[in-house]
């Protein structure tokens, strides 16, 4: 049977009643962007294709930036933290945050480290739950990034919502906002690494045998990770799938040798503020007040939290697929 | 106390004739040279690896390239009590220190003499080698402040000690493997010099060492640890039974201008006109990846993060002293180990999924005893694999494995082993055997691709140490027995941190599916119970937990094996 009838949000959010409209755009949204592949691919439209599902596949990847650091501060991951940070500016924003993972960093005073948020909703949410339902847009940035939020400050001049207002670029974070991080791009590497398995004829282009032979993607982790991942198991004979509900998910973190200002062991000061357990879509990190320090004051292996960088090091973020075959 | 069904599984190792534990030599592969030449694949423009020449070969410390491989060992950790007269020890001991060129003569007449006397250990051709390294503070007591602080790689500045808890290691002081506890590299007890000795004959490496003891001026010996090959057919076997050290990385570089002198041989045909087969290019012999030296050798080329053939420059400006190039980081863990715990859980977790505890601990590892790899053996041990270098590592773990063509060699009657099958799943070696966890080879990882993995390969230099379990009469369960694992790179973060921290200690890295069972540490707000996901045939997993530590750290250090010329210059002698 198929494996999906209609497309839910990612991790079943329920911002607004069910039965709102809202649920029907984003089904449309997300129909309009998983069936598209080549005649042949082993990517199934889960909507139209009867299959046996093999088994759920967490494609999981670093949420650090691999480009800043693997590639450019390689020999520097003190400077590579502290570019990361970069919140940019108008047509570049989190320039350096590619890898479907984003973060805000809230600082004292003093500069030092109060709170990390982090994210993996994607603006087009919020769009079209700003054509639905704008009170509620306003409510949400209210209880995740600041009682002040105003609805004018989330608006284009035409009305139309800001996907990179002020208080998800340089004041606080409620989604991406970097251009290439959006879901039907990490759904569309996936289809690219089931097309990549097509054999064209044409002998110039011939599919990679294994990884070693798969041309190199781009500097990033997850662009690599969810094509030559996908094309992996299509070459083991496996058709492939979104997995609902269809969304991109903070998979894991860890705080493994990160300690108090008295050298213990840290609590668990982790809160998954939007989304659940197995389906985390914004994550935030701040010591409670009782505790008497800050983030900053945190080391991690030894060495002092300066930038939220370091903590997105520790963490994974994934697009979860379905391994199936094509029932027969 | 040891399980009915695990005591034996051990008993059934110990007793095995010597093909079955060591391997199945192919033949000695005629005892003739290759022919150099024909067939073997140029290297592209701009590609040249580097000569290392006599002087270099010369200044490089013979256990980084290319390794000791002596079956006795003796480690002694050292603290300096006066600077100038460790001084002038150090410079005294420079001459014994053995270099890569005299360990690579060592290496040439025992092979040699093993393939024309076909035997697996000439007699009469003994060596006693010496190296040495300093931990930072080391340094900067030796080379002063200023000399120090160029190291850049900061957890060589910080030390083990203040990364243990970092590297899963337990947080809480009344475990074993807390640093508080440990016998040396502890906060209290960390060592400024670490010297090793290697030799065939026990007796000249007891000679050696009083030797060294009793020339010490200017510094005290806070700790020694006696280790030793397990005896006779477990020769390069760890203390749970299995074959250490069959996979190392390849290190590119050249012995001299002439075609075919390679520092590590190179086996493959080249491609046919056309073929555009990178492996001919990226295996020394099949399975073997082809490394950067740069990437265990400060200041040499290293690998490129987007390229998996061509190099990388070094870093620039550099992050380390010039008078430290070609020298290497050296990581010392002392990893007690707990032969009747590991056993006892394999005999338990082996019943619960319907197979052997031989099968179901060799998933956890990823080779059966013998090394031969779960993925070109599924169903049984094959000592013939084991025993075959050329085959013993040729697989992947995602894809099928393609033959390899490889230049004639005498004698050898070629790879007729079951090939490996791609095994993306994990359903025959799972995502959490070692060997997938620790040497990912061609899978994806969750830093993208495996371009990226050969960044993150050590050198292994690791040895038993402490009574065997296995074959003795009266083995005692709780005696302290384990691997002094050594291992030698670039970086101690990117490398070694890197492989323990997040390949052995996260459950869903570099694949998801359970923590590295065999030496992942976890401590997670004090709960150190770990999981791994046992695959079945049709595709289901069955989680099983492991609540018992089998690895325990009890000491270590981080320490830096400088370039043999820095002992006469900078770390050693007269005072500037």
């Amino acid at each position: 049977m198929a494996l999906v009838i209609r497309y839910d949000t990612p991790a079943g959010l329920r911002d607004v009643p069910e039965g709102s409209s809202f649920y029907d755009a984003w089904h449309e949204f997300v129909n309009g962007t998983v069936p598209n592949s080549f005649p042949g691919s082993p990517w199934i439209d889960p909507v139209l294709v009867d299959v046996e599902v093999v088994t759920v596949r967490t494609l999981s990847w670093i949420g650090f930036p691999r480009a800043t650091l693997t590639v450019e501060r390689r020999d520097d991951r003190a400077q590579g933290f502290a570019e990361a940070e970069e919140v940019g500016a108008t047509g570049a924003w989190r320039p350096r945050q590619f890898e479907y993972f984003e973060w805000y960093t809230t600082r004292d005073a003093t500069g030092k480290v109060t709170k990390v948020a982090f994210s993996t909703e994607t603006p087009q949410y919020f769009e079209l739950l700003a054509d639905v339902d704008r009170e509620r847009v306003v409510e949400l940035y209210r209880e995740h990034v600041d009682p002040a939020v105003q609805w004018d400050e989330l608006v284009n001049a035409d009305g139309t919502y800001d996907r990179r207002n002020r208080w998800t670029t340089i004041d606080g974070i409620m989604h991406y906002v970097n251009n290439i991080n959006e879901l039907n791009q990490s759904i569309g590497l996936a289809q690219a690494g089931a097309n990549a398995t097509v054999n064209s004829g044409d002998p110039g282009f011939a599919p990679a045998r294994d990884n070693f032979e798969f041309p190199v993607v781009n500097r990033h982790a997850a662009d690599d990770y969810i094509i030559r991942e996908v094309a992996a198991l299509g070459r083991s004979g496996f058709d492939i799938t979104v997995h609902e509900p269809v969304g991109l998910y903070l998979d894991g973190w860890d705080d493994t040798g990160w300690t108090k200002p008295d050298g213990s062991p840290v609590g668990d000061y982790w809160r998954i503020t939007r989304g659940r357990p197995g389906a985390v879509l914004r994550l935030e990190y701040e010591v409670p007040y009782e505790e008497g320090f800050v983030v900053g004051d945190i080391l991690i292996g030894g060495r002092p939290v300066l930038h939220g960088g370091q903590l997105a090091e520790h963490m994974t973020s994934s697009l979860p697929v379905v391994v199936a075959r094509r029932s027969s | 106390m040891i399980e009915p069904a695990a005591q034996e599984v051990l008993e059934h190792i110990a007793a095995a004739e010597p093909e079955l534990l060591t391997g199945v030599d192919v033949g000695n592969l005629g005892g003739e040279p290759i022919e150099p030449g024909d067939g073997q694949p140029e290297e592209a423009d701009g590609r040249i690896e580097p000569v290392y020449d006599e002087a270099a070969r010369c200044d490089i410390q013979g256990n980084i390239v290319p390794g000791f491989n002596k079956d006795h060992q003796h480690f002694l950790f050292l603290r300096i009590c006066d600077r100038e007269q460790a001084r002038r020890w150090v410079a005294e001991i420079s001459p014994s220190i053995t270099s890569m060129d005299e360990a690579l003569d060592f290496v040439r007449e025992y092979r040699a003499r093993r393939l024309a006397e076909g035997v697996r250990a000439p007699a009469g051709l003994t060596a006693t080698w010496v190296n040495i390294a300093f931990s930072h503070p080391g340094i900067r007591t030796l080379a002063g402040a200023d000399e120090a602080k160029r190291f850049g790689e900061e957890s060589f500045r910080q030390g083990l000690a203040a990364r243990s808890t970092y590297l899963g290691d337990p947080t809480s002081a009344e475990h074993l493997g807390h640093r508080d506890n440990w016998v040396v590299g502890g906060p209290d007890n960390e060592a400024d010099v670490l010297v090793l000795v290697a030799a065939d004959d026990e007796h000249d490496l007891t000679a050696r060492v009083e030797e060294i003891r009793d020339g010490l001026d200017g510094l005290d010996v806070v700790y020694e640890q006696c280790a030793a090959a397990l005896p006779g057919a477990l020769v390069g076997h760890e203390h749970f039974g299995f074959k250490d050290g069959v996979s190392q990385p390849g290190v590119r570089g050249r012995l001299s201008e002439a075609p075919d002198d390679f520092l590590t041989p190179r086996y493959p045909a080249a491609p046919t006109a056309g073929d555009a087969d990178q492996r001919p290019t990226l295996y020394g012999k099949p399975g073997q990846q082809l490394v950067w030296p740069g990437q265990f050798l400060l200041g040499e080329p290293r690998q490129d993060t987007e390229n998996l053939i061509d190099p990388a420059a070094p870093p620039e400006p550099p992050t380390y002293p010039e008078w430290a190039r070609r020298g290497s980081y050296l990581v010392c863990r002392r990893l007690r180990q707990d032969v009747p715990g590991f056993w006892n859980f394999a005999a338990a977790a082996a019943t619960r999924t319907g197979t052997t505890p031989e099968h179901f601990a060799s998933m956890m590892v990823g080779r059966w005893p013998s090394g031969a790899p779960l993925m070109r053996a599924a169903t049984a041990d094959d000592p013939a694999l084991a025993g075959d270098e050329f085959a013993n590592n040729n697989f992947l773990f995602d894809d099928d494995t393609r033959p390899l063509p490889l230049r004639p060699i005498p004698g050898y009657p070629g790879d007729n082993f079951p090939r490996a099958e791609g095994d993306i799943l994990g359903t025959v070696c799972p995502h959490y055997a070692h060997i997938r966890k620790t040497h990912p080879r061609d899978i994806t990882t969750e830093l993208g691709k495996a371009h990226d993995s050969m960044l993150r390969m050590i050198m292994r230099r690791g040895i038993a140490y402490g009574e065997p379990y296995l074959g003795a009469a009266y083995p005692d369960p709780d005696a302290d027995r384990g691997l002094m694992f050594l291992c030698y790179g670039a970086t101690i973060e990117d490398q070694f941190e890197f492989l323990t921290r997040r390949w052995s200690n996260l459950p869903n890295q570099p694949n998801d599916g359970g923590h590295d069972p065999v030496i992942g540490q976890r401590d997670s707000h004090g709960n150190r119970e770990r999981h791994i996901d046992v695959p079945g045939a049709d595709g289901s997993t069955v989680r099983i937990t492991i609540e018992r530590d089998w690895v325990v750290p009890t000491g270590g250090g981080y320490f830096f094996a400088p370039p043999i010329s820095a002992l006469t210059t900078t770390l050693g002698g007269h005072s500037p």
